[in-house]
């Protein structure tokens, strides 16, 4: 508890030392829909997912920062058979994707100290992602790791609650070249639900 | 404000839902079926067959007899499968003897796979090598052990035996592979079901 307590403390420190700048902090939930390579072997929706991210001010209008997030996708799939070449497998699988994308990222807010507490932004990012794909047939567990570089553009709404509070609507598609396990890119969609403590009208 | 409280605790949970499979996974999901055939092999110009009559067991360890043996009731099981099998691709049983074009061998093995699971009791995720928690949770270290059988089908070509390196080309095989465990309702029905997959996934064999 007295660690809670501590580290609740420093997140308030940070966020006055983030106010005083004019600039935020998000924390959001991930929606994660796969797209190319995960959908070779994940197709459903991941509701697991989330992320932390920090934007500075750099005038009324544009902003630069960075994040880190987690997204896993997962599927269970009933038996079935797989065939390469002379080779046939079959087993219930489970499926497993994780990404953790570090990133750096600029977003352009037209609409910022408009007076509008709805604003439209939009950006992008890059960095590395970690990324960690499992299959388990049966009993066993076949993994690829590995770290990627990373791209994404975003498009978003901002509603600005009060001076220090705001949720964020976005959306994001991940691209990560060569990540997948046959070596080809993957891809997702984000959509973002998050909550941002900061200097919104300053 | 509350209402946002709300919010971010639902979605918390949401993303803390277990992920990976767990005890209610029925013990015959874990059953893997491998089958693999020499890709110069001809089975379209084949048409007799042998096979063994009963079900080797064969130790993990070479320098020990096994410590298991395949009840007769097991083995009959195995060898009816195969029989219905390669019957209804077409093939004719006959006796060694007799020179057939395939020799299906059949054999048993048992080992025994252990893991090692670290987990933070509470969170949901309790995966080995992640266990994402926090510090004050104690970490528990969970040690399986299990035993895992293998039925092993082999289809040998006796009519190229190399009798100079005293070798015998294998032209398929099928592994049916599962954890043995005790209290499996019907084992025969799931040993059946699993050889009826390894011809299944064979459409090669069907000479008709």
């Amino acid at each position: 508890m007295k660690k809670i307590t501590i580290s609740f403390a420093f997140m308030l420190l940070f966020c006055s030392s983030i106010l005083a700048q004019g600039s935020e902090f998000i924390a959001s939930w991930h929606i994660g829909i796969p797209s190319q390579g995960i959908t070779n072997y994940i197709a459903k929706t991941s509701f697991q997912g989330f992320g932390f991210e920090y934007r500075y001010a750099l005038n009324q209008q544009f902003t630069v920062g960075g994040s880190i997030s987690w997204n896993v996708f997962s599927e269970e799939k009933d038996i079935s058979t797989w065939t390469f070449d002379n080779l046939s497998v079959t087993s219930h699988n489970w499926r497993f994707g994780h990404m953790v994308p570090i990133l750096v990222n600029a977003h352009f807010n037209p609409m910022r100290n408009t007076g509008n507490p709805l604003q439209i932004f939009m950006g992008g990012g890059l960095g590395t992602s970690y990324v960690n794909q499992e299959i388990w047939p049966g009993m066993y567990t076949y993994r690829h790791e590995t770290w990627s570089f990373v791209a994404y553009p975003e498009i978003g709404l901002r509603y600005v609650m009060s001076n220090e509070t705001a949720l964020y609507f976005s959306t994001q598609y991940m691209f990560l070249p060569n990540a997948n396990y046959d070596n080809n890119n993957i891809g997702y969609w984000n959509l973002k639900l998050g909550f941002s403590f900061g200097a919104h009208r300053w | 404000m509350k209402k946002l409280i709300y919010i971010g605790l639902a979605a918390f949970a949401l993303t803390s839902c277990n992920l990976y499979p767990g005890g209610d996974t029925r013990t015959e999901q874990l059953d893997v079926v491998v089958t693999q055939y020499d890709l110069n092999a001809d089975f379209s110009t084949m048409k007799t067959y042998a096979v063994s009559d009963s079900v080797k067991p064969i130790s993990s360890d070479p320098n020990s007899p096994p410590s298991f043996i395949i009840s007769d009731e097991m083995s009959n099981v195995v060898i009816q499968t195969v029989k219905a099998n390669m019957a209804g691709y077409g093939w004719t049983l006959v006796d060694t003897s007799m020179k057939p074009d395939l020799v299906i061998d059949l054999s048993a093995t048992v080992t025994r796979n252990t893991n090692v699971y670290g987990s933070y009791p509470g969170y949901g995720w309790g995966y080995p090598g992640y266990g994402w928690g926090y510090p004050w949770y104690p970490y528990y270290t969970t040690v399986t052990s299990y035993e895992v059988g293998s039925f092993v089908l082999v289809g040998l070509d006796f009519k190229n035996i190399d009798h100079t390196n005293q070798t015998i080309p294998v032209l398929w095989h099928g592994l049916a592979q599962g954890p043995i465990i005790n209290n499996v309702d019907d084992p025969l029905s799931r040993v059946q079901r699993d050889i009826d997959q390894v011809f299944e996934q064979s459409p090669y064999l069907n000479v008709n």
